[in-house]
């Protein structure tokens, strides 16, 4: 097989999930259609380095994240604050329990949340906890590859889906409120 | 094990990332607790939840199509600066007619460089660990000696020093480059998990038309900036720096500091 058909057939049929990641990071179509293409560009340059037989897709995941890193990302490289000190570990589940067990409420609950309210969940997530977020709930890579692709020591990355987690639980919890799914009680 | 020490596992059991000692501890603790095997329920019903609504995303078959008409052209020029997106190559087209009028003007202005110069000699770089670097994305590039005729005519002709360790730079390798019949050392460094080139070379009315002027730090330097690469120069002390980096860096002009006794 010519260089062509082999990046075809191990590097191209990852664009779907490359994309979906870039969509979240990126927050737009544009930008996230640039990004995929930079990236498959970019390994198509470098196929001749990559080793036969290692994880295509996580090397493809370390390009996109390195390029995403350092053209698009927001300008300031300001530390992301994130106060989380009033919100504990099982505070979604501590709140729809509170709401009783007769009605159900975590079906309830996730049975009324749309699909494009969860992803604009994600997208609000701070972009630090949002890749990792992403790289682990829509794209199942594990921790260890996570370090890998994102040049994090696994410490920081658990540290980061925990308070990504927990941010997400609150977004969507506030969101359910304001939309009247839920009506909250003092818990 | 204590319901502390069984929510302290929740999230690696949850994601598989758990011992299986670990598993086999937490699912006894389960079995007689009904708080945490409630807890546990929920956290794995909050991810499966969000890996339902947030997987699915627009196919994108265009997108690949697009992709593999930009690798045949690719592989129709092997200059890798002008495979670019395309909405680049308005500027490459206008560069090219400017080239054109550069090649008239290089009989006349000693010294009268383009952008691309200087593009060439940074992505064709052969120099040993820059093609491991750019596989291996800082991880652990194979780092080259600097070599002895860089040097030797850094010592001999220019009165500056480069340093091989500086915070946020990883010397890579160095080489000597003829540039339109200068000699220019040439270094590749990683900066921010970015590739960049510093050329180092005695300006002998060395001119690069386009670029935009900055003032930082009491210095002029010149930049030129297209989405995936970008260019800086300055003259210091009758020599000129050029850098060159890969991917776009908000800081380029540090790489001013890898440079001493100027
Ligand atoms: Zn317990």
């Amino acid at each position: 097989m010519s260089k062509k058909e082999t990046f075809e057939a191990e590097a191209m049929i990852h664009v779907d999930s490359l994309y979906r990641t870039a969509l979240r990071m990126t927050k737009n179509e544009g930008d996230a259609e640039d990004l995929v293409q930079e990236t498959l560009m970019k390994a198509y340059r470098f196929w001749d380095k990559f080793e036969e037989g290692s994880n295509c897709r996580a090397w493809l995941f370390k390009i996109m994240t390195n390029i995403f890193i350092n053209n698009y990302r927001a300008k300031s490289r300001a530390p992301q604050v994130v106060d989380l000190q009033d919100v504990d570990d099982d505070f979604l589940f501590g709140q729809l329990s509170a709401l009783g067990p007769s009605d159900n409420p975590e079906q309830h609950f996730f049975a009324k949340v749309f699909d494009d309210d969860v992803k604009g969940a994600i997208e609000e997530l701070p972009e630090d906890f949002r890749l990792v977020v992403v790289l682990s709930f829509l794209e199942g890579f594990s921790y260890q590859e996570i370090a890998d692709i994102a040049g994090l020591q696994i410490g920081t990355v658990k540290s980061r889906l925990h308070r990504g987690r927990k941010l997400l639980q609150k977004a969507l919890w506030d969101y359910a409120v304001k939309n009247g799914f839920i009506k909250e009680t003092a818990r | 094990m204590t319901c502390e020490e069984a929510l302290r596992r929740l999230y690696e059991v949850i994601d598989k990332e758990a011992s299986e000692i670990d598993v086999k501890e937490v699912q006894e603790h389960l079995a007689h607790c009904e708080n945490c095997m409630a807890r546990y329920e929920f956290e794995a019903m909050f991810k499966t939840f969000v890996c339902d609504k947030a997987s699915s995303s627009p196919k994108a078959d265009d997108l690949k199509k697009r992709i593999l008409t930009r690798i045949d052209e690719s592989e129709d020029k092997p200059n890798r600066f002008f495979n670019r997106p395309f909405r680049y190559q308005a500027v490459i087209i206008a560069a090219a007619a400017a080239l054109i009028l550069c090649i008239v003007a290089a009989f006349s202005v000693a010294g009268y460089y383009r952008y691309h110069t200087f593009i060439e000699p940074f992505e064709n770089c052969h120099m040993a660990g820059v093609q491991a670097y750019r596989t291996s994305q800082a991880d652990d590039p194979a780092i080259d000696p600097r070599d002895p005729e860089v040097l030797a005519f850094l010592q001999k002709s220019i009165p500056v020093t480069v340093n091989d360790s500086m915070p946020g730079f990883l010397m890579i390798g160095s080489c000597l480059d003829n540039i339109q019949n200068c000699r220019f050392a040439h270094f590749q460094y990683a900066h921010d998990q970015s590739l960049v080139s510093l050329f180092v070379g005695n300006d002998d009315g060395i001119n690069l038309p386009g670029f935009e002027q900055v003032t930082i730090d009491g210095i002029d330097f010149y930049q030129y900036t297209c989405k995936s690469c970008q260019i800086m120069y300055w003259k210091e002390n009758g020599m000129i720096m050029v850098a060159v980096s890969e991917d776009k860096t908000l800081e380029l002009s540090e790489i001013r500091t890898v440079l001493s006794a100027i």
